[in-house]
């Protein structure tokens, strides 16, 4: 047997980087909330959510990630009750707002059941990638679309519940998830590439002929849908022509904009929802260009520090837990900047450990903790097999 | 083993995952670096603009003062609501008229205007549930929507729908319909109404999205219809004239000044907008505007109101068939040294004073004695034998009003020889009178010489009044028989404001004066003042001077004097002694009769111009009383309008009279309707 090192090891690193994403976030939650919208101080209570975040995930990291694989189904389970109860709640614990009935509001307590099902999918998926790949032999094309239709069935009932809420942005968050899974599942590529390939695809020539044939598009496609999708579809691909629809994004794009390459411009701009959903509006406008891209950059040591601890750890079904964590932070972060920017449409994302918010920030912490778990539960050898 | 071989290319999947993470990436900071550094400028210019925001607030337009400083137009705040359309708030806008019919006042009028498709549309939209049911589901499932919705429409008829609503909710039609009417995005005003209403409405704007109080300043008249005419009117922009006023700094919805003063002296009139300016970190700045400078006018409004309420009564007190048309007179007064206009008054309309044209009679016959020096056919004292003339190849004869036997150039001045024009006219043409071999060939000439003297007095060209547009009267076809008519006055045909002209230039010794309506420009008078600054003082502008010497207008102010002040017996006195008999303003002028055809009769336009005192004139009045039956009923109509006219002047010289304000509410506002294509019609 090789001689590996039993001894559990933290993840320095990580957590320092984590820290430094509190440091941040506070920072730019302090700059949010001088906009003339607010009068309430945001900064001492995004201090108490991180520090709460960080005890749930040191707390989760002690747990060894093995274990999972025997609770997955009741994590599954405890999601899908929630969001259940939640469907069945009265308005008066789980108001509607905005058209959406997506919270508890319980006494002082709001909780969004979507956010923790978020990261018990990644666990469910992981554990039933892990438990395929040992029952199966590998690459058979069967097999694969065997594995596909577990994780379907998997997905699909949170979906269904998640699309009566409804909550479009957490329905394709779950997609995206199962699509990072996918990947590293090993599942062949003759299935996945026309699996995400021809979506890929349509989507593409959608976007071409919305700008090149604009008449074919509203003939063939606008005429046949309701109003206000069509708006959305405006206000998602030309905000600042469609002020109406686009409005949020047209504010939150002059915003940005008006940083320039470090920011600090004399005028302040409207947008709604600063200290959350548009808070990298505020980092572009007050860093400009240096502060967004030391951002993104800290997103990406971030990933890059968990795809360590996936490539490091010899047990596969950590690495299913981080690619799942990773591919959940890639697509918020790419869809909240994305909106920002005015690539992508608006749905109600939040930008992950750096808007204002406990729920989410709770969330982030609980997947991270998985990692940070993965990483402190994970054999290291001395000798690298090559 | 199985395990192992499932392990190796895990790590090679992450790399794709990873990959794709990165590729995702960099579009971000693409695209980031591309706002930012590439558009960041364009971002803020464009902030630079937005966040400073610029409301205007308009500016009342400048008053009208007549010559005495009464306000003839004023400005009165006129409140109303409005309404902005925007797409797609059909159920919140009949929420808004359903709030609003408990505060405004909507009355039967209003309901009945409200057409069948009106109340269609609004059943159909506030009941749509009962609409539905018009229409069998299968039908709906066939029909294409438009089809459903013609079918609704056929199904409902205006009194069923009437009857399914109460009162207030028919007052809320009405408001709904109003609101429908404007444009989006635009403001419209959907009613006037009262201070109370409007704090109690003000109270509720943030409720009511798209309603605002809006502010305007409309046009006043204290002396109703008197003048009213000339002031003008004021209202949008005429669409054929949108890109000319925009580019010269005004907005699609401002009001201007459009027609006579009002759109004359716009750029004066007009205010400057106040403008609250407030910048992007909120902070307001506020220009306060400027209301528009003011016109003092010419005009004097007790005169005016007085010459208005003489022709009134003149002119009312003649019998019923004494006009042959409608009834009509015409007075223009002014300052002959000036050529300032102290009133236009008229019986009918007063704008017929400057549009209307009218064949003048003997008044014209200065002019032609004068055009006789100029052209040493006569000269001063030169005599001529008055009795009737007949020419070969024409049936009418030409005579005075009697034979007159040898006159001279006064005489024919004083007694209205038309002999005398005619030999004069004759003299020019080269034309010998009953010589044999004599021809015609020479009228042409005559003629020029005629017209340009005329020409130099104002008749038969613009008189340069500041309003809009004048008409110049009307020029007969040149053959020569009427030349001799055209020396006395009954060819071409001029306006009362160019007869007025035409007096004050023989008044003023030859120098023709354009005529005006308005005095000076003064700024708005602040607080502690009366009147506000002198901005610029219209001084006399001569146009031109006559071609003749002070000599021969000597010669015409003793003939015009003797018309007026010299007894005789049998026709050998003045023409007009007996009119004016007992003015101690010592009075010159001239008579005319022109025989006219009206409607197939023989009639007269009676005409009269007069100035006084003789010697140092100081107003100058020209009559015209047209299409008058030959009777002796008619007679006297312009001399007795003129004495009374000028007794009234120089009365109110000595103690200036206030003017009347008229009591009737509803005259003192513009016409709302708006007679903006004036009616412009030519007599001959």
């Amino acid at each position: 047997m090789k001689p590996y090192n039993n001894e559990k090891q933290y993840d320095i690193n990580m957590m320092f980087v984590l820290f430094i994403f509190a440091v941040v976030s506070c920072f730019y939650v302090y700059l949010a909330q001088q906009q003339p919208q607010y009068d309430s101080n945001f900064v001492i209570m995004q201090i108490a959510f991180y520090m709460l975040s960080f005890m749930v995930a040191i707390v989760v990291l002690h747990f060894d990630f093995e274990y999972y694989l025997d609770l997955h189904w009741l994590f599954y389970g405890l999601g899908l009750f929630m969001l259940v109860s939640l469907a069945l709640s009265p308005e008066s614990i789980a108001p509607t707002i905005n058209n959406a009935q997506r919270w508890f509001d319980i006494g002082p307590v709001n909780l969004q059941p979507s956010e923790f099902m978020k990261v018990f999918i990644i666990i469910t998926l992981s554990a039933v990638i892990y438990q395929h790949n040992n029952m199966f032999p590998p690459k058979e094309i069967k097999s694969d679309l065997w594995l596909l239709a577990k994780m379907g069935a998997i997905i699909i009932p949170p979906i269904l519940l998640l699309q009566a809420q409804p909550d479009m942005g957490m329905v394709m968050m779950m997609m995206a998830i199962a699509v990072g899974l996918t990947l590293v599942s090993g599942i062949s590529y003759k299935l996945l590439m026309p699996l995400y390939g021809i979506p890929a695809i349509i989507l593409g020539v959608f976007i071409v002929a919305y700008f090149r044939f604009p008449d074919v598009v509203q003939t063939y496609i606008f005429d046949h849908l309701p109003a206000y999708q069509v708006d959305r579809f405006h206000g998602w691909l030309q905000p600042l022509e469609n002020p109406d629809e686009g409005f949020q994004v047209a504010q939150a794009m002059t915003a940005i904009g008006s940083g320039g390459m470090s920011g600090g411009s004399d005028h302040s701009v409207y947008f709604p929802e600063a200290h959350t959903d548009f808070i990298f509006a505020v980092i572009g406008m007050e860093t400009g260009f240096i502060g967004t891209a030391l951002v993104i950059t800290l997103y990406f040591i971030l990933f890059y520090l968990t795809m360590m601890t996936a490539i490091r750890c010899h047990h596969s079904f950590g690495t299913y837990l981080c690619a799942g964590v990773i591919a959940l932070f890639t697509f918020q972060v790419f869809q909240n900047i994305g909106m920002n920017i005015g690539l992508l449409p608006v749905t109600g994302f939040t930008l992950p450990l750096m808007s204002y918010g406990g729920s989410s920030l709770l969330s982030s912490m609980l997947a991270l903790g998985i990692v940070l778990g993965v990483h402190y539960h994970s054999k290291s050898y001395f000798f690298e097999e090559v | 083993m199985v395990r192992e071989k499932r392990k190796n290319h895990i790590p090679f999947r992450l790399n794709v995952l990873f990959f794709a993470v990165f590729a995702l990436f960099s579009i971000l900071i693409l695209r980031l670096g591309f706002i930012q550094i590439v558009e960041g400028d364009e971002y803020e210019s464009m902030l630079n603009d937005e966040g400073e925001q610029t409301a205007t607030v308009d500016a009342p337009r400048g008053l009208m003062l007549d010559r005495n400083g009464n306000t003839v137009v004023d400005n009165e705040l006129q409140l109303s609501l409005t309404y902005t359309n925007r797409p797609g708030n059909e159920e919140e806008r009949i929420a808004i008229a359903d709030r609003l019919s408990s505060f405004l006042d909507i009355t039967e009028d209003d309901i009945d205007d409200i057409t069948e498709r009106e109340w269609q549309d609004y059943w159909l939209q506030t009941r749509e549930d009962e609409a539905e049911q018009l229409v069998s589901e299968q039908e709906q499932a066939e029909l294409e929507d438009e089809e459903v919705y013609q079918l609704q429409l056929d199904m409902l008829s205006q009194d069923e729908i009437m009857a399914d609503m109460d009162e207030d909710e028919m007052e809320a039609v009405a408001i709904w319909t109003e609101m429908l009417s404007g444009y989006n995005y635009s403001p419209n005003r959907i009613a006037e109404i009262e201070e109370e209403t409007a704090h109690a409405i003000g109270e509720l704007l943030h409720e009511l999205p798209g309603t605002d109080i809006m502010r305007d300043s409309v046009r006043f008249y204290p002396y109703g219809e008197s003048f009213s005419r000339f002031l003008g009117q004021t209202g949008s922009i005429p669409s054929e004239n949108l890109e000319q006023y925009i580019g010269e700094g005004y907005e699609r919805s401002d009001t201007i000044g459009t027609t006579f003063l009002e759109n004359e002296y716009e750029d004066v009139l007009r205010g400057e907008k106040a403008e609250m300016t407030t910048d992007a970190d909120g902070n307001e700045t506020m220009d306060p505007g400027k209301r528009g400078n003011d016109l003092v006018l010419t005009i004097d409004m007790a005169l005016q109101q007085e010459l208005d309420s003489i022709i009134q009564g003149v002119i009312d007190g003649a019998s019923g068939d004494t006009f042959l048309d409608d009834r009509e007179a015409y007075v223009v007064m002014m300052e002959p040294d000036t050529g300032e206009i102290l009133s236009m008054a008229s019986y009918g309309d007063h704008l017929g004073t400057v549009t209307n044209a009218f064949e003048i009679g003997s008044t014209i016959k200065p002019a032609t004695v004068l055009a006789g020096y100029t052209h040493d056919v006569i000269d001063h004292g030169s005599t001529y034998n008055d009795r009737p003339l007949t020419f070969p190849g024409d049936a009418r004869s030409v005579s005075s009003w009697r034979n007159m036997g040898t006159v001279d150039d006064i005489d024919a001045i004083r007694m209205s020889s038309n002999i005398y024009m005619a030999g004069i006219a004759m003299e020019m043409a080269d034309y010998e009178y009953g010589a044999s071999g004599t021809d015609w060939s020479g009228a042409s000439t005559a003629y020029r010489m005629l017209r340009n003297h005329y020409r130099q007095f104002g008749l038969g060209t613009e008189t340069g009044i500041d309003l809009p547009f004048e008409m110049t009267g009307i020029e007969g076809t040149e053959n020569p028989e009427n030349l001799l008519f055209m020396s006395f006055g009954q060819f071409d045909t001029y306006t009362p404001l160019q007869m007025a002209q035409y007096t004050a230039t023989l008044a003023n010794d030859g120098d023709r004066i354009k005529p005006k309506l308005v005095k000076e420009i003064r700024e708005p008078a602040t607080g502690s003042e009366e009147t506000g600054a002198v901005v610029r003082q219209f001084t006399p502008e001569v146009l031109n001077s006559v071609n003749n010497t002070t000599a021969d207008f000597d010669r015409m102010h003793e003939g015009m004097r003797q018309v007026m002040q010299t007894p005789g017996s049998n026709g050998t006195g003045g023409t007009a002694y007996s009119d004016f008999s007992g003015a101690d303003y010592s009075p010159a002028g001239k008579t005319g009769t022109a025989q006219v055809t009206v409607n197939g009769q023989n009639g007269n336009n009676q005409a009269m111009i007069a100035y006084a005192p003789h010697d140092d004139p100081e107003v100058a009045i020209a009559v015209i009383v047209p299409n008058l039956s030959t009777g002796d009923n008619a007679s006297g109509l312009a001399n007795n309008i003129t004495r009374q006219s000028l007794d009234a002047y120089f009365e109110m010289q000595e103690g200036q009279p206030e003017p009347e304000e008229v009591k009737d509410e509803d005259e003192m506002y513009q016409d709302q309707q708006g007679d903006e294509e004036e009616e412009i019609d030519m007599e001959g």
